[in-house]
């Protein structure tokens, strides 16, 4: 594959994958949604990790490894933000974040 | 197959081994043997936990290592910050053993995931590698979102809970990219590594090398992520609302602790990493510091909440606190390590006594509650009007001395325009912060508050401020521990 | 041969970012979910074409095979069915596509100019590519202290995650505000007099 197709392609799959990833964090209502568009993001970091191991260093595993850390904490953050929706649904009956706010100031 | 043990020194994560483990412990013990309704005994044996993490670090001291393949270093400045840690997450839970019953939401796992946040700020003080202070910083953050929603019965705590978690997810994407997009310049995330890489850049510069841009552009992805964590402008839309809605205990932690953690870890990345790049992000964070000092102070003006009051106001003070780490000098560090002090105590002492204000399950947070209470509970209204004090910079107390020394560390390093800011934004603050004490003994009690007066919370609050005037009077008995530790960090 | 690679990859970006596309325009949010399972496929069949096998097991298994259903439960448990709440999206999404054009624009200039990546080789035995006999050994040799970090963190999340989302929690009587108290004491009061 390295001979074949340009890092720079690769990188700018996993940018334009974070940036579609950002708007969908910042542009929806629905909590879920959010979340989903964070997992975009984290996955783009992922893409780029993968892709600055294979095209520079695929003798040393630290792409990779840093790779795995980060689906460990996408996966981590995923379930305490789902149990937080389950929760606000709970006593709200509703999931949009700009419904649930009763602080001002 | 050959099964080598890696080359690794236990003794530099003693700490960090003997919170996690405690924590551990706790949570078993907790669910096993603690019945429901008594669990101030969880929080007995945290702080029992807490006790030993502070021994373990004790054979350490004088200790200039690093182990785990270079990940963690054991030096003056990271064991400094473990005292002022420990102390931070002692006071907390002192405050809580009492606060948590009477809102009603008492549960056994809030005592480990206080250790467990404690022990986060701890390896974050000592991590040497981007993968590390990844993992910290992330640890910190779900640990604080599961302790923002603890108070349940308020549903603003579940809704601070939720902002926090959705902004603090996007933040740690900015991170990873920027590490990755550093990772990718570099083909390291080792911060001594980083350094090496940057010094044979420039050294072997040639006017076709563009530079590190990917890395720069990684480092201010780093340093948005950073800045959302400590709170600086104009990431710190979440701070009013979630110190707001969390329960108290843990807005007082999350005030002093986060910043502290995240400051230390951002002061290893660019003493360690990118000294040489300095031209590139001391303007950055200088501009930054002084839009959060201005925002900051500016802000707390207009509230009446106390603790929206107290958020914005420690908004402002990360905006001091960085001051110290942009003069980039031995004693900006110094600087930054006593001010941290200062501000803890100080921060959790006037926390406290709120907690002593506050009702069940309603603040006892308006003004109105502040009034009168010279008459009340003079001894209450005085700590309280030290900590206030000491939050506006006023002699003879530590936050004076924090503010003189982070002043005077960057007028040192030519930043004099900063520290005009910074003045001026003190002599705003001194408003807001009087207007308390001009309520507490020149106004007649508006509504009748009962102090929920324990022993163990009157002996913190006396504590503290003791402390605070302590340092204010004698400095020196941690300058000396400041810049040993400066020396440590090889600053 | 190379030409083939190149078509597989323009198949796996196109599936990977159309996906995306979907998933932050669709408005209704179980087809969001289906549409970030597709992207998650896509990701992992990348990582294939990249020689990271074990990465792409990973990514398949944990985003697929369990983010992706914990987002559906997620999603089923708090489905309003009478909601329809107007929009989905904000009124000014409009600002959220600049900054993310302009945050791409950033992004992407230093990787396309002037960086003249070193691309090594792929040399001639096999087993000089890292792969999960190395990672294996990674964590337990030089990255010891992130796996056991990452598994205290795992513990936390886990410890949080019933801690808030208890359902005992929810039932257990609500504390009123003293306010709160005083204005219901006040209805029942009003309630009784009625009767």
């Amino acid at each position: 594959m390295i001979n074949a197709v340009p890092l720079s392609a690769v990188l700018t799959i996993a940018a334009a994958l974070f940036c579609i990833g950002l708007f969908g964090a910042m542009s929806r209502r629905n909590a879920v949604s959010i979340l989903m568009g964070v997992e975009l993001m984290l996955n783009s970091v992922n893409i780029n990790l993968v892709a600055f191991w294979r095209y520079l260093q695929p003798d040393l595993i630290t792409g990779q490894v840093f790779a795995i850390f980060v689906i460990t904490v996408a996966a981590a953050e995923a379930a305490v933000g789902l149990a937080m929706v389950i929760a606000i649904y709970r006593s709200r009956q509703t999931v949009y974040i700009d419904t649930v706010d009763s602080m001002k100031g | 197959m050959n099964i080598a043990f890696p080359d690794i020194n236990m003794l530099v994560i003693l700490p960090l081994i003997v919170i996690f483990g405690s924590a551990l412990a706790l949570l078993l013990i907790d669910l096993f043997f603690i019945p429901a309704g008594n669990k101030k005994i969880t929080g007995y044996l945290a702080l029992a936990g807490l006790l030993f993490t502070g021994l373990a670090g004790v054979p350490l001291w004088g200790m200039e290592e690093s182990s785990f393949s270079g990940m963690v270093v054991v030096d003056t400045f990271a064991l400094t910050l473990n005292v002022i840690f420990i102390i931070i997450a002692a006071i907390t839970i002192i405050i809580s053993l009492d606060y948590l019953p009477r809102q009603g939401i008492e549960q056994g796992e809030f005592y480990p995931l206080i250790l467990f946040a404690t022990g986060s700020f701890v390896l974050l003080a000592q991590s040497t590698n981007l993968i590390l202070i990844f993992l910290g910083i992330e640890l910190l953050s779900i640990t604080l979102y599961v302790l923002t929603g603890f108070a349940y019965p308020r549903l603003s705590s579940e809704e601070a809970a939720m902002k926090y978690l959705l902004l603090g997810a996007f933040a740690a994407g900015f991170f990873v990219y920027g590490i990755a997009l550093i990772y990718g310049e570099t083909m390291t995330v080792d911060l001594n590594q980083i350094r090496l890489y940057l010094t044979e850049l420039e050294s072997s510069s040639t006017a076709a090398v563009p530079g590190p841009t990917l890395l720069l552009i990684g480092g201010a992805l780093v340093l948005i992520a950073f800045s959302f964590k400590i709170a600086l402008v104009p990431f710190h839309m979440w701070t009013p609302d979630v110190y707001e809605g969390a329960p108290t205990p843990v807005t007082a932690f999350m005030s002093v602790g986060t910043k502290g953690a995240a400051l230390a870890a951002l002061i290893r990345i660019v003493t360690i990493a990118l000294p040489t790049v300095q031209d590139a992000w001391v303007p950055v964070l200088a501009v930054l510091a002084a839009a959060t000092m201005i925002v900051g102070n500016v802000g707390a003006v207009a509230q009446t909440n106390v603790k929206r009051m107290l958020a914005y106001s420690s908004v402002g003070h990360a905006g001091y606190i960085v001051l110290g780490v942009v003069a980039m000098s031995a004693h900006g560090i110094e600087a930054f390590l006593f001010y941290l002090l200062a501000y803890s105590l100080t921060n959790l002492g006037a926390f406290a006594v709120i907690i002593v204000l506050e009702q069940r399950g309603e603040s006892a947070w308006s003004l109105d509650d502040f009034s009168g209470l010279g008459q009340r509970q003079p001894m209450l209204a005085v700590a309280m009007a030290l900590f206030m004090l000491s939050l506006a910079g006023v002699p003879p107390t530590a936050g004076y001395l924090g503010k003189f020394f982070v002043f005077a560390a960057a007028w040192e390093s030519g930043l004099g325009w900063l520290v005009l800011i910074g003045v001026i934004t003190s002599a705003i603050a001194i408003f807001f912060y009087l207007r308390i004490i001009v309520r507490m003994f020149m106004h007649e009690p508006v509504r009748d508050v009962q102090p929920a007066l324990h022993r163990s919370i009157t002996w913190t609050i006396a504590v503290a401020a003791g402390a605070v005037l302590l340092f204010g009077f004698m400095p020196n008995l941690f300058i000396d521990l400041a810049q040993r530790s400066v020396i440590a960090l090889g600053g | 041969m190379e030409l083939l690679i190149q078509i597989i990859f323009v198949l796996i970006s196109t599936l990977i970012l159309g996906a995306a596309v979907m998933v932050v325009r669709t408005r209704n949010v179980i087809h969001s979910a289906l549409w970030l399972i597709a992207s998650f496929f896509g990701i992992g069949a990348l990582y294939l074409l990249l020689e990271a096998e074990f990465l792409a097991i990973a990514q398949v298994l944990i985003y697929v095979g369990a983010i992706s259903v914990l987002i559906l439960f997620a999603i089923m448990l708090t489905h309003n069915v009478t909601s329809g709440e107007g929009h989905k999206f904000y009124q000014r999404w409009w600002l959220a596509l600049l900054v993310s054009l302009m945050l791409f624009a950033v992004i992407l200039v230093p990787t396309l100019v002037g960086q003249d990546w070193t691309i090594t080789a792929r040399p001639s035995e096999e087993s000089a590519i890292a792969g999960a006999v190395e990672m294996g050994t990674a964590f337990m040799r030089e990255y010891l202290l992130p796996f056991e970090i990452a598994a205290v963190l795992l513990l936390v999340a886990l410890t949080g995650a019933i801690v808030i989302a208890y359902e005992e929690r929810a039932q257990r009587r609500r504390i009123l505000t003293l306010a709160q108290e005083l204005a219901l004491r006040k209805q029942q009061q009003q309630n009784h007099a009625e009767e």
